[in-house]
């Protein structure tokens, strides 16, 4: 039983696939993804019941008999030399130092909050949807989103420096500097306030919803610098794309970071909102040209452009884009042709062909291949 | 199963599955590289609950996912569920999967597992009177409109004779026959042993030539 013309049959077998198709099936996936909190008896109920207070339990007797002297006034912990990792029921492990002073402040199924006073912790967390992990140092906020990091508070010569380290995943910092998010490799340091500086009062949920600033936050190492006059918030709010804090007095605009970008535009598109959706993106793939959205959101602009907007130059500049943005691409078939696409609804038919062409060259067994074939015809 | 979705995708030529695309060089976000960010880049920044990197995962590998289904299936009109059932069960438990950068096989395992329970129920449903009746399956329908006349046929044929066999032996004569996958890929892919595809292919090909004859399929 041999395939006739030595090809699989799979070859001309697909279905009848395009963007409003898979726009549903995403609209259903996304759908099912929010309501999918339908768990076991178990994950619902046992779990929690029994493996949040087990877990409070074990880090108590751990703390109590490893961890020495136990300063019982300010439920802190103070270690004269390296412990063994404190590991959580979810699995997160706390490694402190020689000379660490840490306070348990919360630990619930809602929020762990843990409070630095001096030296330093190793944590590798588990994510768990819904609950911020939140380390207080030098009046900042560390905020976990599942990852390993360092946070650890020097003090020298009567200065206090406060270093956070990402070895993998990401973290936000928040505190009187502004937000930075720091990815894998990357560390962040700040001198900080006095050792008794209180920690900050931005609540771990805002800290969660804060800008992704897309702020190249802190590449290696940001230099030191003084905190910055108290009156300069702690959020969002940095110079334009540069992710520096905002220098004092200078006008201060919140930057939409390229998740909210994206978020605007997909709320924009669903919404019926075309027109705004294509701003939105316009801006992320402008704005945030080094992002690894940005050539997504050229390539969704063309989409609307073409599809919403009648707009064929347009798109196919924007569909140009995305391909130069990123062209290595899983999208890129699918931009090329519709670029094809969008240079056929345009007088230019010389470089139309010259599109058309290079697609089949490129692609002569692609998805569109057939499709692109009979574009930029004469008429 | 890498080598099988990897056969499938380079098969279509879609550029959706590159393994060798998947080392991620500059951590778990790529930009300027222009490769873009990795299936295990991706999986990690969906695992900490990023939407854009389910959306991202999805935009990726639904197309080949929709052309497995199809195939699977054999019919367009029950692929909107299986694909999306597929990737909700694979974006909510993300946290099982132990090699984010094998997630095109892994995600591709499950829509044939969830595909072989919806074809036992379909079956189940149809003898009970419930389903949909027998044969409905489009088979004037199944080959693109490009497909030359003998391939047409042949389609018809394989088609004509695995809607009435049982999943068992449907989906893994489909995999090898129809996708062109080896009998390894097929196994690992439903994750059942080798000897198990062999024997279950052989039967099914022993029921073809049951209803076709020797020659009935070339």
């Amino acid at each position: 039983m041999k395939h006739l013309e030595g090809r699989p049959l799979a070859d001309d077998l697909a279905p009848r696939l395009d963007d409003a198709r898979l726009a549903r099936q995403w609209g259903a996936v996304s759908k099912g993804l929010v309501v999918r909190p339908r768990r076991s008896f178990y994950a619902t109920v046992l779990a929690p019941a029994v493996l949040a207070p087990a877990a409070l339990v074990v880090l108590a007797l751990v703390v109590l008999l490893v961890v020495r002297p136990w300063h019982a006034a300010g439920g802190a912990v103070a270690v004269a030399r390296p412990t063994d990792a404190l590991v959580l029921a979810d699995g997160s492990r706390v490694t402190l130092s020689s000379g660490a002073e840490l306070a348990l402040e919360s630990a619930t199924r809602e929020r762990v909050h843990l409070l630095l006073t001096a030296g330093a912790i190793d944590l590798d967390v588990t994510h768990v949807a819904g609950r911020p992990f939140v380390v207080t140092a030098g009046g900042h906020d560390v905020t976990v989103r599942g990852t390993a990091f360092i946070v650890k508070l020097d003090s020298r010569d009567g200065a206090r420096t406060l270093t956070v380290e990402v070895t993998r995943g990401r973290v936000d910092v928040t505190g009187p500097t502004g937000l930075h998010t720091l990815d894998a490799g990357q560390s962040w340091s700040s001198r900080v306030e006095t050792a008794s500086a209180s920690p900050v009062t931005t609540a771990a949920s805002s800290v969660a919803a804060a800008s992704d600033t897309d702020a190249p936050a802190p590449a290696l190492t940001e230099a030191v610098e003084p905190a910055p006059p108290p009156d300069v918030e702690p959020s969002a709010r940095v110079a334009a794309g540069s992710g520096a804090p905002a220098a004092p007095g200078a006008p201060v605009t919140p930057v939409e970071g390229p998740r909210e970008l994206l978020a605007r535009a997909t709320e924009a598109r669903t919404g019926g909102r075309p027109r705004e959706a294509a701003i939105a993106l316009d801006t992320l793939r402008k704005r945030y040209r080094s992002d690894a959205r940005a050539g997504l959101a050229a390539f969704e602009l063309g989409r609307i452009r073409m599809d919403a907007l009648n707009d064929p130059a347009g798109a196919a500049e924007a569909f140009a884009d995305a391909i130069a943005l990123a062209p290595a691409a899983p999208f890129r078939e699918d931009a090329e042709a519709r670029r094809v696409e969008a240079l056929d609804a345009l007088p230019d038919r010389a470089r139309c062909e010259r599109v058309r062409d290079a697609y089949l060259a490129r692609y002569p067994t692609g998805l569109h291949a057939r499709q692109i074939a009979t574009r930029c015809k004469s008429r | 199963m890498a080598a099988a979705l990897s056969f499938i995708a380079r098969r279509r030529g879609t550029g959706a599955y590159h393994p060798e695309g998947m080392t991620p060089s500059r951590g778990p976000l790529q930009t300027r590289s222009g490769a873009g960010p990795s299936d295990a880049a991706l999986v990690v920044a969906a695992r900490a609950g990023e939407p854009w990197a389910q959306e991202a995962l999805f935009r990726r590998h639904a197309p080949r996912l929709n052309g497995l289904a199809f195939r699977v299936m054999g019919r367009d009109d029950e692929i909107d569920d299986l694909v999306q059932d597929t990737f909700i069960a694979a974006l909510s438990s993300l946290g099982r999967l132990d090699k984010p950068d094998a997630f095109a096989s892994w995600i591709g395992g499950i829509l044939v597992r969830q595909a072989y329970k919806k074809i036992r129920r379909r079956r189940m449903l149809a003898r009970l009177g419930l389903g949909r009746a027998a044969g409905a399956i489009d088979l004037d329908e199944l080959a693109s409109l490009g497909s030359s006349p003998e391939r047409a046929a042949e389609i018809r044929t394989v088609y004509a004779a695995v809607e009435s066999m049982p999943a068992e032996l449907r989906i893994p004569l489909v995999l090898h026959r129809v996708e062109g996958l080896g009998l390894e890929e097929v196994a690992e892919m439903m994750d059942v042993s080798l000897a198990t595809v062999k024997r279950r292919i052989a039967d099914g090909h022993a029921a073809l030539q049951q209803r076709f004859g020797k020659d009935g399929l070339r």
